[in-house]
């Protein structure tokens, strides 16, 4: 009986294997999605050093937004979100809303700025890179550039998400007061 | 001067020159040692001061007209509608700031468009 069940295990664990294996094959197939046309490799050769000014100048844009926003960030966490919580321990008022927006406001931080290191970190190597001697990895590496950078504007929407949700919490702390 | 002192001179002076090579050594290991820290802590990112990242003349000026405002919450008193609609108004103000850089990793600015490989021609990326 033991056996059989065995049997009936081991069978569909090598249907179940053929079928990863197809699709694994079937992804492998697909991958090349961003493959360039000769058209656009030979944009790429020409316009080399214009698309390497454009992105060292948007890298240059980019570490001056963060500063902004990183001070902005830190002013609000430190003049207003954590002030307000204390002061309210030392009231006596329990808002667990309040503190539980503050933990997801420094784990955004952290987040934002670990975010940001790693798309710097892309860009950089995609600016080092060399457009006119491998246009199809130049390419390749902007593709996941771009997944960086729109991972950036993620972390800033929830930012300013949890920023109008503190605000929203204080305008409901001085109803109820 | 008698060949003994002589030996001791210049044992001495190749002293001095092995110190010297120590040190540049040294100075060298430690100022790699600390540049890979800088570069795989990913800091460098976040370091507007190094070369080709400072700020421009334009910008300097620009930020020097900004008035910050020194409001910050007291972390000690009574909590009152008066303290927290002061809190209210300055906290707006920031937020205001905040939003204006809703659009600041804006994913077009990467477009094929824009970095003039697609079809139309790029556009500006102001600084």
């Amino acid at each position: 009986m033991l056996n059989v069940k065995m049997m009936c295990y081991n069978r569909n664990m090598i249907k179940k294997s053929k079928i990863l294996f197809v699709c694994a094959l079937l992804s492998c197939l697909a991958l090349p999605v961003s493959a360039l046309s000769e058209t656009q490799e030979d944009v790429i050769v020409k316009k080399c050093n214009t698309i390497q000014e454009t992105l060292k100048m948007v890298q240059k844009k980019d570490a001056r937004v963060r500063v902004y926003l990183g001070s902005l960030y830190e002013k609000i966490l430190t003049k207003y979100i954590v002030p307000l919580n204390v002061r309210l321990v030392e009231n006596n008022v329990t808002n667990v809303a309040l503190i539980e927006n503050q933990n997801a406001f420094v784990e955004a931080r952290i987040l934002f700025m670990d975010d940001f290191v790693s798309y710097q970190r892309y860009l950089e190597e995609l600016t080092a890179m060399s457009c006119k001697t491998n246009p199809q990895e130049f390419y390749d590496k902007l593709e996941l550039v771009r997944i960086k950078r729109e991972k950036m504007t993620e972390d800033v929407g929830k930012m300013s998400g949890l920023i109008a949700k503190q605000k929203a919490l204080v305008v409901n702390l001085k109803e109820n007061l | 001067m008698n060949p003994g002192e002589e030996k001791k001179e210049s044992k001495g002076s190749r002293n001095i020159l092995i110190m010297g090579l120590g040190s540049i050594v040294i100075a060298l290991l430690t100022t790699g040692i600390s540049l890979a820290i800088y570069h795989n802590s990913g800091n460098i990112y976040l370091d507007r001061s190094r070369p080709g990242f400072l700020p421009d003349k334009e910008e300097i000026e620009e930020d020097a007209k900004k008035q910050d405002s020194d409001y910050a919450l007291d972390k000690s008193g009574v909590i009152t509608v008066e303290i927290l609609d002061e809190y209210l108004e300055h906290y707006s103000a920031e937020e205001l700031i905040v939003d204006s850089y809703n659009d600041a990793f804006d994913i077009d600015v990467l477009s094929d468009t824009n970095l003039g490989i697609g079809a139309e021609e790029p556009a500006d990326i102001d600084e």
